[in-house]
């Protein structure tokens, strides 16, 4: 900021403070951000990450200048609402003098700066749909250049070479005539980000970018990014949860909690300190904390990388530490064979898939994006009917109308997002909702309602609008008015993508304690660790077709399954397996609960 | 399509329209939008003639008919054409068609039948049948609390009883309302009804190919290429992006509340409209979320109201040959229909 930093700052924010104005002065909303101090060197790939309302997004919109200009402030009050200041390589992008602008005696708070810092900073929102502005590919790729006003021949080869970077050179061709529902989450995620490389940033912010993305997605788009990063000396800050590509991609990692930051450490270091971690509410890596609950250290410190576990971790267990996996051993409730489904399109979702799930089993349904899981899981809800194939439910053939219109009674289904299935201005009234199209008894009704809010630990908020409450707590609403209506077969479509460590805990708490009262659950899921931790056997889907059924340590532990599959292993089953290329018999653990047990139970702790 | 692009896409044979996708490289896709829009008008006015009351043309407009069915075949939407709008389209045609025939009595040409409905004059009284009907209607929404079946059954059993009984009655009073009603279906005004349904079907067909195919940047480019200032031009445009993601919300949201029962049990009028309603809520929700980050997303490209005219970039299309052609045509077909008084059915010697 004084010209006199050895290393030149592409951010340097001081004692930054705001608050969100509301349409009522008379009472202001707390501040979101309170007093941040941050720098961001020139090409440094810088990693926010936090708990959910910590204010990350907030300071990423500051750095861009959305905030405080792109917002209206109710009366010029700036003085309420803003403080401190935001510089972006060299250049002032927002401060406020607090003597400015008097009216009727009082200073309300000058605002100055250049503030939206397009295009020489660009920013990639989480939601891929949003932020498809135009109703073509190569309209969205070239927006931006047609404002910086560049000539046509120019915009040619930029929109060209942007979506090469991020792989999606072989569309180019047909860009024009492609529309956004035409492509997947994953791949209009890489379409802002190319729209936004196309202006050619000095500074690239990316707001949890990859929530919607499977995991091959999610590392094919960071993976891109830091090519550009280091091709062309991009500063990158990154909002993520996932530690792995924290640590992986990020130089330092900034932690923001409460609106503040709390530490900023090496990449490397970040993910060792596990009390600060734990207290932050921050996802740690699976190995870090099996080897903080056991008491081992690689060099004194925690190890986060499987090369670190393979130095200090035991070699030694036991085969028979190896847990059996269980059999399904209920009633097949749901048979599907040979399903298929085209849309009205034409586009073929399905090109035979088979399956089956036993009461009181919890299967997971995975999948890259565009395979096909949300489909099945539609078709078992009686919301689509099949094309081919067939699906019997609890002994009922599904391609008749009258047992697909009566679906609902029988299987659950929670979608994605919680705002897509909240009917009412109230909680218990939501619950309701679905016990009154049962045709149930006012009594009745108002016995179950409290019995579902107590499942979902909501009885606190009964009364209040479901709008308004956090994300969680509203994809919590969602499973409650679902689980009323006392489906054998419970569906949960992603129900922890978007949400931060502490949610997605709440979450699979909670459908671990469905199962445990005997419900029958098929999860859908981009998240490997859920399926590793919570699930029974899994199911993959590629291409609308089947391609693995099996236990989760059967695909996770075999490495040619998961080339198979395009999956990843999570952490811990990926340590097992590495173990076994230095020991034969090594057991396969599958998660951090049968490593500990493992560990603990060898004495070697 | 839009812009200088004469060789189809790669690869891709069909482009989403406004309404379902069009084969990009059909004859009217090429079409520059205004000459679609004077076509349209023009074709209109045509047909407007052709179902004169005096002097209906029934071939022609069954020509034009076909000649925008087939356009809209070339361009492979006629199947969504039928798929969506036939159980609507066919309906109120017919019934157009036969109010026109209730309340038109002409006999020239020859009746073919002759049905009086009604005198004049209403009475004001009791009857059996009137008691049936309403004993039947009001038992019925007592017992089922539902209408439809009642009306039906109390019209059945109304009708039987008085066929069968006569239907006497007690008038209070004779009040003369209205004009006498009597069914003429003659040789003329069945020609003029069926002309008349044709050609409101035939400008229903005209319109849809405005809207099945064209894509929505074909407007934002006729909205530069007549010099509306860009901002307006991109908040139309930010504007269809937007229903074009509230649709695909209502489609979850629909289905959502189909997981959550809604069609479970049978409801009534009342119950339906109550549950569209309950839509509201989370598409309400869903469109202002998506606005504020909409809002951010064109912040973050550099759009401001200030705007200067960006540059043109694959949104304007020049107007070709084929668009002289299409416009000439119908400036021939306006004159030979107005100036010339064209009847193809007269000069077919049909009528």
């Amino acid at each position: 900021m004084d010209g006199d930093s050895v290393m030149a700052a592409m951010v340097e924010i001081e004692d930054l403070h705001w608050r969100y104005p509301t349409f009522d002065e008379a009472e202001e909303h707390p501040w979101t951000l309170k007093g941040i101090n941050l720098r961001v060197e020139k090409g440094e790939f810088f990693g926010i990450t936090g708990p959910s309302g910590a204010g990350k997004t907030t300071l990423c919109k500051a750095i861009m200048g959305i905030i405080p200009h792109g917002l209206k402030i109710p009366f010029g009050l700036y003085n309420h609402h803003f403080r401190g200041r935001v510089v972006v390589d060299g250049e002032l992008v927002s401060a406020v003098d607090p003597e400015g602008n008097v009216v009727d005696g009082e200073a309300r708070g000058r605002l100055f700066g250049r503030g939206i810092m397009s295009p020489k900073v660009g920013m990639v929102l989480q939601d891929p749909e949003t932020q498809f502005v135009k109703m073509s590919l190569l309209h969205e790729v070239a927006f931006g250049l047609q404002l910086l006003r560049l000539p046509r021949e120019e915009i040619e080869v930029r929109v060209r070479q942007a979506l090469e970077m991020v792989g999606l050179g072989y569309l180019a061709d047909d860009a024009e005539y492609i529309h956004p529902n035409d492509l997947s989450g994953g791949q209009k995620q890489r379409v802002a980000i190319a729209s936004l490389l196309a202006m050619r940033p000095e500074l690239l912010i990316l707001d949890e970018p990859t929530s919607d993305l499977d995991p091959l997605g999610k590392r094919e788009v960071i993976e891109t990014v830091r090519m550009l990063h280091d091709e062309y000396q991009m500063t990158v800050i990154i909002v993520e949860h996932d530690p792995e590509i924290l640590r992986r991609f990020c130089d330092r990692i900034a932690l923001i909690e409460d609106g503040q930051v709390q530490c900023v450490d090496e990449a490397t270091s970040f993910f060792r300190h596990m009390d600060r971690l734990e207290r932050g509410g921050i996802c740690r890596f699976e190995v870090s904390e099996i080897a903080y609950r056991t008491g081992i250290y690689h060099h004194g410190a925690i190890p986060i990388t499987i090369e670190e576990c393979l130095t200090c971790f035991p070699k030694g267990l036991d085969a028979s530490l190896q847990p059996e996996d269980p059999r399904p051993q209920g009633e097949v409730l749901l048979e599907v064979k040979d399903l298929t489904y085209t849309y009205e399109d034409g586009t073929q979702a399905l090109r035979g898939v088979n399956f089956q799930l036993h009461r009181g089993e919890v299967l997971a349904l995975l999948g890259t994006n565009g395979s096909g899981k949300t489909t099945v899981a539609k078709i078992l809800n009686g919301i689509y009917r099949p094309t081919s194939g067939t699906v019997t439910i609890l002994g009922q053939d599904i391609t008749r109308r009258s047992v697909r219109r009566e679906l609902p009674r029988h299987v659950g289904y929670v979608f994605q997002n919680p705002d897509h299935q909240i009917f009412t201005r109230r909680v218990r009234d939501e619950i309701a909702y679905g016990l009154k199209n049962l045709g149930l008894s006012e009594e009745e009704i108002a016995e179950r309602t409290v019995q579902a809010l107590e499942a979902v630990n909501l009885t606190d908020k009964a009364d209040e609008d479901p709008l308004f409450l956090g994300k969680g707590q509203r994809q919590r609403v969602a499973v409650a008015s679902i689980l009323a209506m006392r489906p054998e077969i419970l569906i949960v479509d992603e129900p922890t993508t978007g949400q931060d460590y502490r949610m997605v805990s709440g979450i699979m708490e909670l459908l671990e304690n469905l199962h445990s009262q005997g419900n029958t659950v098929l999860i859908i899921t981009h998240d490997m660790t859920l399926v590793a931790n919570y699930c029974e056997r899994v199911v993959v889907l590629l291409n609308g077709q089947d391609v693995f059924t099996g236990t989760p340590r059967e695909l996770f532990g075999n490495p040619e399954n998961l080339e198979r599959t395009q999956l990843c292993a999570p952490q811990a089953i990926s340590l097992s397996v590495a173990m076994r290329q230095l020991k034969e018999d090594f057991p396969l653990l599958l998660n951090k609960a049968e490593w500990i047990r493992a560990l603990q139970t060898q004495r070697w702790v | 399509m839009a812009g200088t692009k004469k060789s189809p896409a790669h690869g891709r044979k069909f482009v989403r329209s406004f309404l379902f996708s069009v084969r990009i490289d059909s004859p009217l896709a090429r079409l520059h939008v205004l000459t679609k829009l004077f076509a349209i008008l023009a074709l209109s006015l045509v047909i407007v003639q052709f179902i004169n009351t005096e002097a209906p043309d029934p071939i022609g407009t069954i020509l034009l008919i076909l000649l925008t069915l087939l356009a809209l075949h070339l361009c492979g939407v006629l199947r969504w054409v039928f798929r969506s709008y036939l159980l609507v389209i066919f309906p109120a045609l017919l019934g157009m068609a036969l109010v026109w025939v209730a309340f038109n009595p002409d006999p020239r040409g020859g009746v073919l039948l002759e049905i009086p409905i009604y005198s004049g004059e209403l009475d004001i009284g009791i009857s059996l049948g009137l008691g049936l009907f309403l004993a039947v209607l009001i038992g019925w929404y007592v017992v089922r609390k539902e209408i439809f079946w009642g009306l039906v059954g109390g019209i059945a059993l109304a009708v039987a009883i008085t066929s069968l009984l006569g239907n006497p009655s007690l008038t209070f009073a004779r009040v003369p309302f209205f004009h006498p009603l009597t069914v003429i279906v003659s040789r003329n005004n069945l020609t003029v009804a069926v002309t008349k349904a044709l050609g409101y079907g035939g400008m229903i067909f005209i319109s849809l190919m405005l809207v099945m195919t064209t894509r929505d940047i074909e407007f934002i480019g006729v909205m530069r290429q007549v010099r509306i200032p860009y901002v307006v031009a991109f908040f139309v445009s930010t504007m269809l992006r937007s229903l074009n993601m509230a649709l695909v919300d209502y489609g979850t949201i629909r289905q959502a509340q189909v997981a959550r029962g809604v069609s479970l049990r049978r409801k009534n009028l009342f119950q339906v409209i109550a549950d569209m309603a309950y839509m509201a809520v989370p598409l309400t929700a869903s469109i202002l979320r998506r606005s504020s980050e909409v809002g951010d997303a064109i912040l973050i490209r550099g759009f401001t109201m200030k705007a200067k005219e960006p540059t043109e970039f694959h949104e304007v299309r020049p107007f070709t040959l084929a668009d002289g052609v299409v416009v000439g045509v119908c400036i021939l077909f306006l004159i030979a229909t107005f100036g010339f008084h064209l009847n193809l059915t007269r000069w077919m010697g049909i009528l």
